[in-house]
């Protein structure tokens, strides 16, 4: 009890310090205001953007473009990377292509889907999948090609149909795999459409902290780096959960 | 040796395909849209003739070089601490594992405002995406030392200085060189972010950013080549770097935990 007590305690001492110490800046003004805002002015800004109901708004179309973006690009990488995984034909005339293009930088492909898919939600829903991709499909295809062939041998031994085959032995065998690519994906996800809403947009968290500073709103920038911070962090919490859940018999390796 | 012949020139016949059929479309379908692979060669020789890509290079390379080596050397000193002093770790660790998964474009609006939209804004982008993958796996590398290893130093009347020079950092050097790699990819990936959302002036994605705004996709098409090739040529270069000398026994370790345990 004690022990826990301690390993609580003493990073949260760390974040009440800096907490003061931002407090404490800004109070003196160390700095400008167009600089630094003490950080109770920020939770009021905050508290303000929710009761107007411009936080709600925000943060919806951002966390729907997640959401699609997400489903699209993560899907693919299971569905591909499960071929991949499975088939060494495949594997062989397909994964040296792939690793041509995984060489470049997500962010690259951004201005390219502008050009394709115009300024509006579609470039944006296709940069959001680009950048879930990678991770999903090189975490599935190495997750399936792990299955170890005495469980598939036993199985045969047991008579177990293709289709059972999959849903008792290959499934389970590559989910810890599926679910940390999953995860390092939920991460870029939500990265890339920040990114794509500070790029252009004109709806989105991402959108509303270019529109602050734009307007010198400091209020309003620091709102918005707090929001996306605790939408990131919530989300990797969210999906530690699920991998605990899902598959308690691995030790956490994401 | 045949056997691996074949295997690449299966994997190349693909990408070979690909080209001749874009190439074989567009020379009849020309369009805006879907211009021929040959007008992005002339456009990239262009670029190399005025000087501009050179330009562009050298102006991404020395940020990308700046933020790196701050990052990394912070990241590194940090990594080592935390590994090496258990209080640091208690109050530290928790709060760099929150801290990180913080989206680092997120902090752009922010840095922007602080740093202005020059160099330096970019340099600490930079910095921070190099920051965290060498932290973290100096930090594991420095925990899985043996402790074995550090009683035969206490027996030999090592001090605690010359304990972490001469065993505990020899024996995490394999884990550092994965924090390195890691950190040289993500600054990547991050400087192409940070050049593409600050307005670059005079960085690589300039190419990009002209392409988009001229509406000439083979710019746009160039410019993804010459970011990806690069991005390439410095996974290469580290892992043959690493590879050279005493740590070739060493396979690599992997450590990108987002959770402390």
């Amino acid at each position: 009890m004690k022990r826990f007590a301690w390993m609580i305690l003493a990073p949260f001492s760390v974040q009440l310090a800096v907490l003061l110490a931002w407090y404490l800046l800004a109070r003196f003004q160390v700095f400008p205001q167009t600089l630094l805002i003490p950080p109770l002015l920020v939770w009021r800004t905050i508290v303000d953007l929710w009761n107007s109901g411009d936080l709600q708004t925000h943060m919806g179309w951002s966390l729907r473009r997640v959401a699609l973006g997400y489903g699209i690009g993560a899907g693919a990488g299971i569905a591909v990377g499960a071929a991949l995984g499975s088939s060494r034909r495949l594997e062989a005339w397909f994964g040296p292509t792939l690793d041509i293009f995984k060489q470049v930088p997500v962010f690259a492909w951004a201005p390219m889907m502008i050009v394709f898919f115009g300024i509006e939600e579609s470039s944006k829903l296709a940069f959001v999948a680009v950048a879930c991709f990678y991770p999903v499909l090189l975490n599935t295809s190495q997750g399936v090609k792990s299955v170890q062939r005495k469980l598939l041998e036993v199985g045969e031994v047991f008579g177990l149909s293709p289709r059972e085959t999959f849903l008792r032995i290959v499934v389970p065998s590559a989910l810890p795999a599926v679910l940390t690519g999953l995860r390092q994906s939920i991460a870029l996800a939500w990265m890339a459409v920040v990114s794509a809403e500070l790029l252009g947009a004109e709806s989105g968290i991402g959108f509303f902290m270019t529109y602050s500073r734009q307007l010198f709103q400091m209020d309003g920038v620091l709102a918005g780096v707090l929001l996306v911070g605790v939408v990131g962090i919530a989300t990797n919490a969210l999906f530690g959960a699920a991998q605990r859940w899902l598959v308690p018999w691995t030790r956490e390796v994401a | 040796m045949i056997a691996k012949t074949i295997s690449v020139a299966k994997g190349m016949v693909l990408p070979v395909l690909l080209v001749a059929a874009w190439a074989a479309w567009t020379s009849r379908h020309e369009s805006l849209l879907f211009p021929t692979p040959w007008k992005s060669v002339v456009a990239t020789m262009d670029l190399w003739r005025s000087h501009s890509l050179q330009g562009y290079l050298v102006t991404s390379l020395r940020r990308y070089a700046l933020g790196l080596s701050i990052g990394t050397t912070l990241g590194f000193a940090t990594g080592a601490l935390l590994g090496s002093s258990r209080i640091a770790e208690r109050f530290m660790l928790p709060n760099f594992n929150m801290f990180r998964q913080v989206p680092l474009v997120g902090w752009i609006p922010l840095l922007i405002v602080w740093f202005g939209l020059g160099d330096l804004s970019r340099v600490v982008l930079i910095a921070l995406a190099s920051f965290f993958p060498i932290l973290l796996n100096t930090h594991a590398g420095f925990r899985q030392v043996p402790r074995g290893y550090l009683e035969v130093g206490e027996v030999f009347g090592l001090s605690g200085w010359e304990k972490v020079v001469r065993i505990s950092l020899p024996a995490a050097l394999p884990w550092i060189r994965t924090g390195c790699m890691l950190s040289l990819t993500f600054g990547w990936t991050i400087l192409v972010a940070s050049e593409l959302l600050t307005q670059s002036n005079g960085g690589l994605t300039d190419i990009l950013d002209t392409g988009r705004e001229q509406f000439r996709m083979e710019l746009v098409n160039a410019g993804i080549v010459v970011l990806g090739l690069l991005g390439f040529a410095f996974n290469f270069a580290a892992t043959r770097i690493w590879s050279i000398g005493s740590l070739r026994w060493r396979s690599l370790n992997i450590h990108q935990s987002n959770q402390a345990e």
